[in-house]
């Protein structure tokens, strides 16, 4: 049987076990994913309480550069000042309520609405009103100016809160940046930005990249790449991760394997090592790989120092409540973004960006275009088309009056650990942080 | 069809009395493995037999609606075209094109669809993940 050797120290990103926290056996109601009415729920309590990923930096590197994101009903425009500080506005003119902005991402000197020219400064101040004489009501400033929206960075993103009175970022982050930090993010370049319309709710999503229980049934190849069984599973106050060995094989096969698969392989080749000369047991490949990477980080271009050994090959897979997925490797970073439609609870966005470490003495590659499909409509490779095929039916099923709820196992706990955060903003827990 | 595919050969693969309709075989040929499908309303179709979601065999599938069910987890293709009807498949199997003369089938062994080398590359972002 495959055993996997585990780093027990890290000087950077914990890697210890810890300990399970009582999270109980009772059916996730089925509600959650399909009533208006909890919909709602989460919007009130939740949406707008929590510390939710707007962008990239590099996407707003200068002043007047803008994005817009949307969060259910809501529009946001994220500019960066002539300080070189993001902020965040609600994307909606105080004269008629027309958008200031339409498009998703541009460069602006000033906020002006296209409507009738209402203009705001890149901080929101309202600084030009045509015609502002023939407001006999006046046009005071200070209230008709954009409404703020509480705006922090970490990693390279810029984050966003709808909640004026929100903790810092960093506090809500918790572990996040302990954990992540070594990897650099900011070093890391988006290759790919895809928005994908999907119906099922968002949860739905999320929970499908929260266990690796389906391994075994739609990704059988992974099993040639990846451990599903010897996966550490960490629960952290809101945010969760696992830990999964990759550039190895799955008990679930056996006993080991004759010869390196083909997808250990070609891995080894990309890396530079040939596996052809490889004479050691299959489940040693993982090692290999990890050792090779160390050895030749120069050549690699990546400085790995701050990693610990599995982190050169695993994927170290975070849950950032309420909405976040990231699959965490020392040299790329594969991120989605969970978002709800803005009145479906049976349709969600699913954002998939890609990120690459920029190697050294490599140049910044140019962002890419963003593109916003509909489910089907383009291929996210085979591993993510497998994940993306059950989504929909998952949730016609949902709605079905013979299904009550979610019957989740225990390598399945990150779902219950996610409604457990979740259920403790619906029930006002989190409250007291603002 | 491309040039390239018209210049390959098609080949003895059984006799069309050695099927019922309805009724599938595994037959070796050439170092593949060629499975016959008597369709249920006639006509013969050919595929590489392997299931492209855990490259099983599809021997003795049911044919349904012109889609063939893996016996073992289901899944569907349609065999006009190979396209991955259901879960838990999503990539295409390999269709070979058929003639009848007389009482012989023929197929022509066309390159047979490959599974991607690495699962997570996505189309469009290069060798980046």
């Amino acid at each position: 049987m495959v055993a996997v050797i585990r780093v027990k120290e890290s000087t950077g990103t914990p890697a210890g076990k810890m300990p399970e926290p009582e999270l109980g056996n009772e059916i996730i109601p089925k509600e959650r994913y399909v009533s208006r009415e909890f919909m709602q729920l989460e919007w009130e309590r939740m949406w707008t309480k929590t510390w939710l990923m707007g962008c990239r930096e590099e996407e707003i590197p200068d002043a007047g550069d803008y994005i817009t994101t949307e969060i259910g009903t809501e529009s946001l425009l994220i500019v960066r000042g002539e300080d070189g500080v993001p902020r965040t506005f609600y994307n909606v003119c105080n004269h008629r309520g027309n958008q200031v902005k339409f498009d998703k991402m541009g460069n602006s000197r000033t906020l002006q609405c296209a409507y009738h020219f209402w203009e705001y400064d890149l901080t929101g101040k309202l600084v030009s009103v045509p015609d502002e004489q023939d407001f006999t009501q006046g046009c005071p400033k200070d209230q008709l100016s954009l409404k703020p929206v509480k705006t922090g960075t970490w990693g390279g993103f810029v984050w966003f809160n709808l909640n004026p009175d929100a903790e810092p970022l960093l506090d809500y982050l918790g572990i996040i940046p302990e954990h992540l930090g070594p990897y650099h993010f900011e070093k890391m370049a988006m290759v790919m930005n895809v928005t994908i319309n999907w119906g099922c709710n968002w949860k739905t999503s999320v929970d499908a990249f929260n266990e690796v229980y389906h391994v075994q049934c739609i990704h059988p190849e992974l099993l040639y790449d990846n451990d599903d069984v010897d996966v550490q599973i960490d629960l952290y106050d809101r945010h969760n991760r696992y830990l999964v060995p990759f550039h190895t094989y799955s008990p679930r096969l056996g006993e080991e394997l004759d010869e390196v698969p083909e997808i250990i392989a070609n891995r080894m080749t990309a890396l530079g090592m040939n596996p052809e000369a490889f004479r050691g047991r299959v489940s040693e490949a993982r090692r290999a790989i990890q050792v090779f990477k160390r050895e030749n980080q120069e050549a690699l271009g990546v400085d790995y120092s701050e990693l610990n050994d599995d982190q050169l090959t695993d994927d170290y897979h975070y849950f950032i409540f309420p909405n976040l997925t990231l699959n965490t490797f020392a040299d790329r970073m594969m991120m989605f973004r969970q978002r709800p439609h803005e009145t479906d609870p049976n349709k969600m966005y699913y954002d998939v960006w890609v990120w690459a470490r920029v190697k050294n003495g490599q140049k910044r590659p140019p962002l890419p275009d963003h593109e916003h499909v509909n489910h089907g409509e383009r291929s996210l490779g085979l591993v993510l088309d497998q994940d993306s095929v059950n989504l929909p039916h998952v949730q016609k099923g949902n709605n079905s009056s013979a299904f009550k709820g979610l019957w989740i196992s225990h390598q399945e706990r990150r779902i219950r650990h996610m409604h457990k955060t979740l259920m403790a903003y619906i029930n006002g827990d989190y409250a007291n942080d603002a | 069809m491309t040039d390239q595919t018209a210049d390959i050969p098609f080949r003895f693969v059984s006799k069309t009395t050695d099927l019922e309709p309805g009724k599938s075989r595994c037959y070796p040929l050439e170092g593949r493995n060629v499975l016959v499908i008597h369709m249920p309303h006639g006509g013969f179709k050919a595929i590489e037999n392997l299931c492209s979601h855990e490259k099983k065999s599809m021997e003795g599938a049911r044919i349904r609606a012109g889609k063939i069910v893996c016996p073992h987890h289901g899944a569907n293709f349609d065999l006009e075209t190979g396209k991955a009807m259901s879960a838990p498949a999503v990539l295409p199997i390999t269709v070979y094109p058929v003639k009848v003369e007389g009482e012989d089938v023929l197929v022509q062994l066309i390159e047979p669809k490959k599974k991607p080398g690495n699962p997570f590359a996505i189309p469009g972002v290069g060798g980046y993940f």
